[in-house]
């Protein structure tokens, strides 16, 4: 059964100046509920494509659909569209309008004509998604270029959108806030956001992407499942592309060791497993802490007594948490790649404290059991 | 930058919620109230109301670039106010040359550009309490009170908001010019100011288009709607400058004939 799309272009072009194309008629779907990369070069088209999805250009010849109805660009289908399919664009500059954090972010939702209320609720709520709540009075032309860009982001998830698109949003970033993002586009996605965001960055997609779509020069030249698409040596060679670590790891260790090549290991976990396989019973576990349940956190504290032996062997999962871990209420180690540290951890047999959200528990759950499925390496996991 | 030292104090100052219009009818009362004087002691009054309110604006942390900007107005003034006792006709009281120019101070002339002299500092102390006080976007946004029409005060939000992001341009391009020599001699400097100037046109307009999409992006229906607009006027903001003004009248009116020298 073919996926469900919410955005799908068919036959699209689009020229700027009305002589060179921008985008030549491409056809391609964004399958609903799924992380999709559209990877390509500078002027693939990317941008370009993301203006589409959001009715702010009309197509030269072609047609947009969302949830599988044609867009029609009278004002009040364009409101309806931009409410639910929001756009962050490549440079926060373009589209920080206001003087204060808190106006900026409550643009979109004043301009839905919501409640004050309710403005005021999801203006909180989506600065506390980004840990820009203690900034929120801040004028925006003080504000660092990482922090610009949680505003943008911040803009974009106050309309509650049922889509977020995301221009290049790693570019210019510090690894801590590439982790971050990412971390919180797959919680966001895992709350059923149809997240898309346009990257040249190769290993991002590879680890993070359901789906990708490749663009060169205005046109489609790949659709599919990433591996699939590094699969592909002579696309990647015309693209100028090299296939991510974890992929050409895995493909030696296929020639060179006869060892098959699927499941194709996503990240270190999978990685060292396939690589350095370890007993699969009498390993570590891994003890969830949510940190939205006092009880759960006040059983951490009885347990582990004071200082926590289990300082090097924790980590924050999640927003909530790592704000809990930034604002000094929770003693973690890990603030970035605590799942995956929890799970190489585990699996050399030590045990690991994960402090998480309890509505991100099943997303844990999820992450473990595909483990288990893929490499055959069982971590037992408990919740307090 | 100094721009942002300056934005900074506004969104820091601790009568930064206080209703703009208001700010501003106290400032021009304050202001409007030296010129009714002919003695100085309603505007050294003024003075030290608005040396006081610019501190207590600042918390008593005022930037460099304040400091210099009063100092350098302070010059200019001194300038003024001495040209203006050299030129007045009257007594004279002092007598001097400089080479071929001979040099009268006369007592009225003394008596004015000490007048012009405090009425001038007045008026900056106070324009200096507005200036820390209140952001430009709060301002413009709070003439929509008394029927500025919206577009405008939403063209001067943009052009405020952009204009630091033009600066920040300007900024970068002049630290790049100078990485290659741009400004190694006086012609070199005036040729690659020429340059960014054009060059910053150029990217005006890029902005410009890109603010667009990003507008319709984020569902613009035509207005830019506020969260917590500034606080509106109210009658005590017409009454409170009313009485000081009348009281400044009277200031004035009772040292008409109250003369420095």
């Amino acid at each position: 059964m073919p996926e469900e799309e919410i955005l799908t272009v068919k036959n699209l072009s689009f020229s700027y100046d009305g002589k060179s194309l921008a985008i030549s008629n491409i056809t391609l779907g964004i399958p609903k509920g799924k992380k999709t990369v559209i990877l390509g070069p500078n002027g693939a088209g990317k941008s370009t494509l993301f203006l589409h999805f959001n009715g702010v250009l009309r197509p030269d010849s072609g047609e947009v659909f969302y949830e599988g109805k044609k867009i029609s660009y009278d004002a009040s289908s364009l409101t309806y569209l931009r409410k639910n399919v929001a756009l962050v664009l490549q440079n926060p500059d373009d589209q920080i309008f206001s003087a204060t954090v808190e106006e900026d972010v409550a643009f979109g939702p004043l301009n839905l004509s919501l409640p004050r209320e309710e403005v005021e609720s999801r203006v909180e709520e989506a600065l506390s998604w980004v840990g820009m709540e203690n900034l929120r009075k801040r004028a925006t032309q003080q504000l660092s270029f990482g922090q610009r860009k949680r505003v943008a982001l911040a803009g974009a998830l106050a309309m509650k959108p049922k889509v977020l698109i995301m221009d290049e949003p790693t570019a210019g970033l510090d690894y801590e806030m590439v982790h971050e993002l990412l971390e919180l586009s797959d919680e966001l996605n895992y709350r059923g956001v149809t997240v898309v965001i346009s990257t040249h960055d190769v290993e991002t997609t590879y680890e993070w992407a359901d789906e990708v779509r490749v663009l060169n020069s205005g046109n489609l030249v790949f659709s599919g499942k990433p591996e699939e698409f590094f699969e592909q040596g002579e696309l990647l060679h015309d693209l100028g592309l090299m296939p991510p670590l974890a992929f050409q790891l895995n493909q030696q260790l296929h020639w060179r060791m006869g060892r098959p090549e699927r499941p194709f290991p996503k990240n270190i976990v999978e990685l060292s497993q396939k690589f350095f396989p370890v007993d699969i019973h009498g390993i570590g576990r891994i003890r969830v802490v949510c940190v939205d349940r006092a009880e759960s956190l006040e059983a951490e504290k009885r347990s582990d007594g004071e200082p926590s032996p289990f300082h090097m062997r924790s980590g924050v999962y999640g927003a909530k948490a790592r704000r809990r871990a930034n604002e000094g209420r929770v003693d973690a180690h890990y603030r970035y790649h605590a799942l995956d540290h929890g799970l190489l951890l585990a699996s050399l047999g030590q045990d690991f404290v994960l402090y998480t959200d309890s509505s991100l528990y099943p997303l844990v759950e999820a992450r473990v059991k595909a483990l288990e499925e893929e490499t055959g390496l069982h971590i037992e996991l408990t919740r307090q | 930058m100094h721009e942002f030292a300056i934005d900074k104090l506004c969104q820091n100052s601790p009568f930064r919620d206080l209703p703009p219009l208001g700010k501003l009818i106290l400032s021009l009362v304050l202001i409007t109230s030296t010129l009714f004087a002919s003695s100085p002691l309603v505007p050294l009054v003024v003075f030290f109301i608005g040396t006081a309110l610019f501190f207590a604006s600042t918390k008593f942390h005022a930037p460099r670039i304040y400091i210099l900007a009063y100092l350098d107005a302070l010059l200019v003034i001194l300038v003024g106010a001495l040209i203006i006792a050299l030129l007045t006709p009257g007594g004279p009281i002092w007598n001097g040359s400089l080479g071929p120019v001979s040099l009268v101070i006369t007592r009225e002339g003394a008596n004015l550009s000490i007048l012009v002299f405090t009425r001038a500092v007045a008026c900056f102390s106070v324009l200096l309490f507005f200036a820390s006080s209140t952001s430009i976007p709060h301002l413009f946004i709070a003439l929509r009170q008394v029927r500025l029409p919206a577009h405008l005060s939403e063209l001067a939000v943009l052009v405020y908001r952009y204009a630091f992001l033009l600066l920040e341009q300007v900024e970068l391009m002049v630290t790049a010019a100078r990485c290659r020599l741009g400004f190694h001699d006086t012609r070199s400097s005036l040729r690659t100011m020429s340059t960014i100037a054009a060059c910053v046109f150029g990217r005006s307009m890029d902005f410009a288009e890109r603010a667009e999409y990003a507008l319709y992006c984020r569902n613009f229906q035509g207005n830019f709607p506020l969260l917590n607009p500034p606080r509106k006027l109210t009658i005590w903001w017409l009454l409170f400058p009313t009485v000081i003004f009348i009281f400044m009248l009277f200031v004035a009116s009772q040292t008409r004939v109250w003369m420095v020298i």
